[in-house]
């Protein structure tokens, strides 16, 4: 018999060949020093492949992909929304507290009577005064347009909250997500 | 069952996505030694490994458990990487050519190159030449040796017919060894030209 050929060698290792071929391998192989190393040197190869070290993924690796898998299954309207209420809360906070303190300097600021920044505070009173005025005026123009000869108190605090929502959600949109992004 | 993927996989059909991560820790060591072994970039492949996870996880409804999950993942991310290798315009994995003859007679082996079968140097070699295989052998190899699929497995895992992964099996194994061969000659003559140049 010649010698084994590559593909006798591989299906003698993987256990592939039928009995009366192993035989006729086998019986060469005990005489044969050089197909003898080559199965050594085959079964030497499979088993380094083998046992080589898996590779590792970088450790944060399971966490993106489920954060990618998450987010995806949640793009729904309501949860876009909720993810906007909280910074619309915070403005909305940050008006209030600003208002309450330019509405009443004078209770507030007793004794913090420099001129430097109490004309920055009537000046901030005055910017205060005209946007709120400028809300008030736009939601009563928007409730005389919806509700027309029907317009109470309570259209026109439905009006102001349309309003003020819209340009939060200006806000939010344009200027306190990109601040947020700039990561100050 | 006492698989542990088929427990994983039902509580996330029944809604606990979470699970999942579960699933992504068991598999995600030897996916990505298949992937980075066609794609030989470390941020492709685990790019196109996370790219394969959100999209078996997006099909897992549709799993019908025909063949084990690592089968039907690693057919995925077989698929994806392939996918990576043609956007880059690596022509070596579609077209190549599985008919041409596998008949090569053995390169005369009349003694083992002496090396230590057992040593860091040889597994140090055979990683490097198993790094340099061509994706379209490197990817069946892989599958064969390191996740231990059967020829039928590694069928289902890369769509490929039986004789297409028995040739390319064949081929690659064949390669590695001539690679390893050539890299030990190297090494031992460089060895024993060192030695002639120590002797006075
Ligand atoms: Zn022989």
């Amino acid at each position: 018999m010649n010698h084994l050929s590559r593909q006798q060698v591989f299906a003698l290792i993987d256990g592939q060949l039928d009995d009366a071929e192993e035989r006729t391998c086998n019986a060469h192989l005990a005489g044969c020093a050089r197909c003898r190393n080559e199965v050594a040197l085959q079964r030497s190869l499979d088993t380094a492949v083998e046992n080589l070290p898996l590779e590792r993924t970088s450790s944060w690796f399971t966490e993106r992909t489920m954060n990618r898998i998450l987010r995806a299954g949640k793009q729904s309207l309501s949860y876009r929304i909720l993810q906007h209420v909280g910074s619309a809360v915070a403005m909305v906070a940050v008006l209030v507290v600003l208002g309450y303190i330019l509405s009443s300097p004078s209770e507030l600021l007793v004794g913090n009577d420099d001129s430097a920044s109490s004309s920055l505070f009537s000046s901030w009173k005055t910017f205060y005064n005209n946007v709120s005025a400028a809300v008030s005026q736009n939601a009563t123009r928007l409730n005389n347009v919806f509700a027309g000869q029907t317009a109470t108190p309570v259209t026109k605090i439905i009006a102001t909250t349309l309003l003020v929502l819209v340009v939060l959600a200006g806000l939010d949109r344009y200027v306190f997500r990109k601040v947020v992004r700039m990561k100050i | 069952m006492a698989n542990p993927d088929y427990e994983t996989i039902q509580r996330i059909l029944a809604g606990e996505k979470r699970a999942y991560a579960e699933l992504i820790d068991r598999h995600k060591d030897r996916a990505m030694t298949l992937a980075l072994r066609m794609l030989k970039n470390r941020e492709d492949a685990e790019e196109a490994l996370q790219d394969a996870f959100v999209r078996a996880f997006n099909a897992l409804s549709r799993f019908e458990w025909k063949s084990s999950f690592f089968t039907w993942f690693y057919r995925i991310v077989y698929n994806v990487c392939a996918t990576v290798l043609s956007r880059r315009g690596d022509e070596s994995f579609s077209s190549v050519d599985d008919d041409e003859g596998v008949t090569g007679e053995l390169p005369s082996l009349d003694k083992l190159p002496d090396t230590d079968y057992e040593g860091l140097e040889f597994r140090r070699i055979v990683q490097r030449e198993i790094d340099r295989l061509p994706p379209v052998y490197a990817s069946v190899l892989t599958l064969f040796l390191i996740q231990d699929l059967s020829y039928d497995e590694i069928v289902e895992a890369t769509g490929l017919p039986l004789g297409t992964v028995k040739v390319r099996l064949f081929r690659a194994r064949g390669m590695l060894r001539d690679a390893v061969i050539g890299a030990l000659d190297e090494g031992s003559q460089q060895s024993s030209q060192r030695k002639v140049a120590l002797k006075p």
